[in-house]
């Protein structure tokens, strides 16, 4: 029996969702045992940048990190974690692209009102501070992808490729079984009236969906609950700045030829609300642009 | 001499073959100088023009972003210049939240014929961006 | 009213001691949700759910709920009773799954035992307690329609139903979730139980807990009721009304919520979990009840009345997608709250017409535990000047105390500083 691998799994700011995925995962116990678990911060124990360091460096066979990189403490511990790892893993929407704590990035401290001590920090995702191997993404990560990346990394022979993310190259749509039926957008709908049509696309219903833009491998669950795609999982593979992405996508869904002027499809583009928080709702820190500038105005 | 150097904007220019950047051919025939500040890309249509093709040259060190494409119902694709104003229009909700200046994209319709029309754009923009100072969002990068 | 920012919620991971006339201790704030009541200024109504049920996954279900009850009361709109029977099952099967965790999951690391506080018994084994787990987030995602973060929330009732199969799946996996809720609670009776009966830490004070309309324990929506340290009403009302009460809070002693608050607030409605919580009071006497441990024992009767409640919710709910949703009217104001296994949270939203938020404040029952419990960590530190390591195992026996989870530990993780007159660190203990 060849030798366990070591996994470490560390959980920075966030909400625990990430940390009760992998509770959930039915091959936790078989995970278990096949490897050493050295530690589970904060789940099991908090952890000292002190203990960390008593680890050889790239000791850890596997690291997963769970949750935001806020603050000079987060991306000190983080690098030190990468010291000491052999492979890294961003786990979850926080790690993998600063989530929707990022959404902070877009407003000033003082408009936060934030802790005096969090002056100036701002989210970054864990890709930004240290080498990533693996990404897992998703907020929290389904179980599906929970259990392709088990599979691939504990129970296959070989390690994956660098650069691995644990979910389809596809976007989302691949996987929602709504018809397309074509339609111009001529106003945006909310859900102020009946739940829309579960058998169309939202988008061809004027709903917004990120679903063309989100890298796919959940089985469009938010979609067979008649909720739209919010994009947990990130941008899908070619795609770099995922709110962009949408933006342009919807623009091109607007379109009057035939007047002179822009009227009509500034009133239709006028119509779409919060673009900041419909668009970017994950992946803000991770924007081309990544946090809010002073200029000038 | 001064020890102040003076702020030379970097704009990036994405023009219309058919339109704009003919204009810009011509300015250039007719010996019509326009400021060095612009580097010119040539798209077939401003429908071309992605937001990630604006957001990166923000934080690759742009400063401005001029867009020169055909005016609402001159566009030989029918409506490649509606998506593509869509798309800045969209843009400068963002960069507004971002606290962008949504001023630093400036779209043009200028014909091929207005080589005159076309400098003074430039000029115009240039004086502009530098009124406005560095762009921020590459610090960020 | 003030905004005040979402960011207050009390940790357990760090106790701050300020050495000024006196020793005193406050349970410090986690930077994790820094400025959020801020960036949800501009959001949608629709999103609400999805932000807030992020805050805490722990409690995602009924942050989710509370969301949408409040949203609900901003649109001025009743949600069909179709959709109020989902949410009620979810908010039963999401208090199921919050003691499964507290009571087996979110341990710190201990050295006796694997199973969290019933760790002394072997007839309740790990895989048994991740199984109860693995079933109460199957529950979650058939009324839900997403595991642990909810998706099916809206103003004005739900976005989508469910199937049959689903409900026939529903009610199999709540009578498994039963019958493991009566094998721990024995279990804790046979174990469990001498542990509390020898704690001493007793601290009275106030009970908030929401109440059904005969005055029961409700654990999901209802009347705020709060109860003095003998069990007398003090105040009742909707939580438009009892807000400012929580916000101002002036009487004598803390106000709690919880397990041991809604243990001293009224009586549990159903059969099974009330006559266990009989047998309870017949050890440990009351109510009332101020032994703080006395939390965990109700923690794993909860379980039991939360499986028999939500065997009572399924048997109401309906199938299909239609009629889930009321039409919304023109939306302003609106405050609801929802019992979750922590406790009562409250939340208030402003909305413009448009259905963007202008104001979003959530009062976590954390916030308003932390009075209770620094209440207990003054009188451990009492009027000493000096912190020795017996003071810092001693405030941890408070957090142990508190939260049910740590009780098995050996070393409960935990920091603790020390802060001179600026607030500059003079001293920190860690552990482990």
């Amino acid at each position: 029996m060849p030798n366990k691998k070591t996994l470490a799994i560390y959980a920075a700011g966030g909400c625990g969702g990430c940390g009760q995925s992998l509770l959930l995962s039915p091959n936790l116990v078989l995970l278990l045992d096949r490897v050493d678990l050295l530690f589970w911060a904060s789940s099991t124990s908090d952890l000292t940048d002190e203990e960390i360091s008593a680890y050889d460096d790239r000791g850890i066979d596997l690291l997963i990190y769970a949750g935001t990189v806020r603050g000079n403490e987060n991306i000190a511990t983080a690098r030190l974690l990468r010291a000491k790892a052999k492979r890294v893993v961003a786990y979850g929407a926080c790690a993998h692209l600063g989530g929707l704590c990022g959404l902070a990035n877009v407003y000033s401290g003082a408009q936060l009102r934030a802790l005096p001590s969090a002056d100036g920090e701002f989210v970054q995702p864990l890709s930004s501070v240290i080498d990533v191997d693996y990404i897992l993404p998703g907020c929290p990560p389904p179980q599906a992808m929970v259990t392709r990346m088990m599979e691939e990394l504990f129970i296959a022979d070989v390690m994956p490729e660098q650069g691995t993310v644990f979910a389809s190259n596809k976007a989302v749509c691949a996987q929602c079984d709504r018809k397309h039926v074509p339609n111009p957008l001529s106003s945006v709908r909310r859900f102020h009236t009946a739940p829309p049509d579960p058998e169309i696309c939202l988008i061809d219903q004027g709903y917004i969906c990120l679903g063309p833009v989100t890298r796919g491998g959940c089985d469009a669950v938010c979609l067979k609950s008649n909720r739209p795609c919010t994009g947990c999982a990130g941008p899908v593979a070619g795609v770099r700045d995922q709110g962009g992405a949408i933006l342009h996508a919807l623009a091109s869904l607007v379109s009057f030829p035939g007047t002179d002027t822009e009227k009509k499809e500034h009133q239709v583009l006028d119509s779409i609300p919060d673009v900041i928080g419909t668009t970017y709702k994950y992946s803000a820190a991770s924007s081309i642009l990544k946090r809010r500038v002073n200029d000038g105005k | 001499m001064s020890d102040n150097t003076v702020f030379e904007p970097k704009i990036i220019a994405f023009l219309c073959k058919w339109t704009t950047y003919a204009a810009a051919d011509l300015c250039g025939v007719s010996r019509m100088p326009y400021p060095s500040n612009i580097s010119i890309i040539s798209v077939n249509c401003t429908g071309e023009v992605t937001a990630d093709m604006i957001l990166s040259s923000l934080a690759k060190g742009a400063d401005g972003i001029l867009i020169g494409g055909c005016r609402p119902g001159h566009c030989r694709y029918e409506d490649g210049n509606l998506k593509g104003s869509n798309r800045v229009y969209l843009l400068k909700r963002v960069l507004k939240e971002f606290g962008v200046n949504p001023d630093r994209i400036r779209e043009v319709g200028i014909a091929g014929a207005q080589g005159l029309i076309f400098q003074q754009a430039v000029e115009k923009f240039t004086a502009d961006i530098r009124a406005f100072g560095p762009c921020p969002v590459m610090s960020n990068a | 009213m003030e905004n005040r920012v979402l960011d207050l919620i009390p940790g357990f991971g760090e106790v701050v001691l300020r050495k000024k006339a006196g020793l005193t201790a406050r349970v410090s704030v986690s930077k994790g949700a820094a400025g959020f009541s801020s960036f949800m200024r501009g959001r949608l109504a629709e999103d609400v759910a999805l932000y807030v049920q992020r805050i805490d996954a722990h409690c995602a279900v009924p942050q989710h709920l509370a969301a949408v009850s409040a949203l609900d009361r901003c649109y001025h709109v009743a949600p069909p009773k179709k959709a109020i029977a989902m949410r009620r099952a979810l908010a039963y099967a999401g208090f199921y799954f919050h003691h499964l965790e507290e009571l087996f999951l979110s341990r710190a690391g201990g050295s006796d035992g694997t199973s969290g506080l019933i760790s002394t018994d072997e007839s309740i084994l790990v895989g048994d307690a991740f199984s109860a787990v693995t079933l109460s987030q199957e529950l979650i995602t058939l009324l839900g329609g997403r595991e642990i973060t909810p998706e099916r929330g809206i103003p004005g009732g739900l976005s989508s139903g469910i199937s049959d199969e689903g409900i026939d799946q529903a009610k199999r996996d709540a009578s498994q979730l039963l019958s493991f809720a009566l094998r721990a609670e024995e279990a804790f009776r046979a174990s469990g139980a001498a542990w509390v009966k020898v704690q001493d830490l007793t601290v009275p004070a106030y009970s908030l807990a929401t109440v059904e309309k005969d005055s029961a324990v409700s654990l999901y929506d209802g009347d705020l009721c709060i109860v003095d340290e003998r069990g007398k009403e003090w105040a009742k009302g909707e939580a438009i009304d009892i807000l400012p009460k929580l916000l101002s809070w002036k009487e004598d002693l803390p106000l709690r919520v919880g397990p041991l608050a809604r243990l001293n607030v009224g009586k549990i409605s159903t059969s099974q979990a009330r006559s266990l919580q009989e047998k309870m009071f017949d050890t440990l006497g009351g109510p009332p009840l101020h032994l703080v441990a006395a939390g965990h024992w109700q923690t794993v009767i909860e379980l039991v009345q939360a499986s028999e409640l939500l065997a009572q919710a399924l048997s109401e709910v309906e199938s299909g997608n239609s009629g889930i949703t009321s039409p919304l009217g023109k939306p302003d104001e609106g405050i609801a709250a929802i019992e979750g296994g922590n406790g009562t949270t409250v939340h208030r939203y402003v909305l413009d017409e448009q259905g963007i938020v202008q104001e979003a404040q959530v009062f976590l029952p954390r916030q308003v535990q932390a009075g209770s419990i620094n209440v207990a960590l003054a009188s451990v530190i009492g009027s000493n000047d000096e912190v020795s390591e017996t003071t810092i195992e001693r405030i941890a026996d408070v957090i142990r105390a508190n939260r049910p989870a740590f009780v098995p530990t050996a070393v409960l993780p935990l920091r603790v500083t020390l802060r001179d007159e600026v607030g500059k660190v003079s001293q920190e203990w860690r552990r482990p």
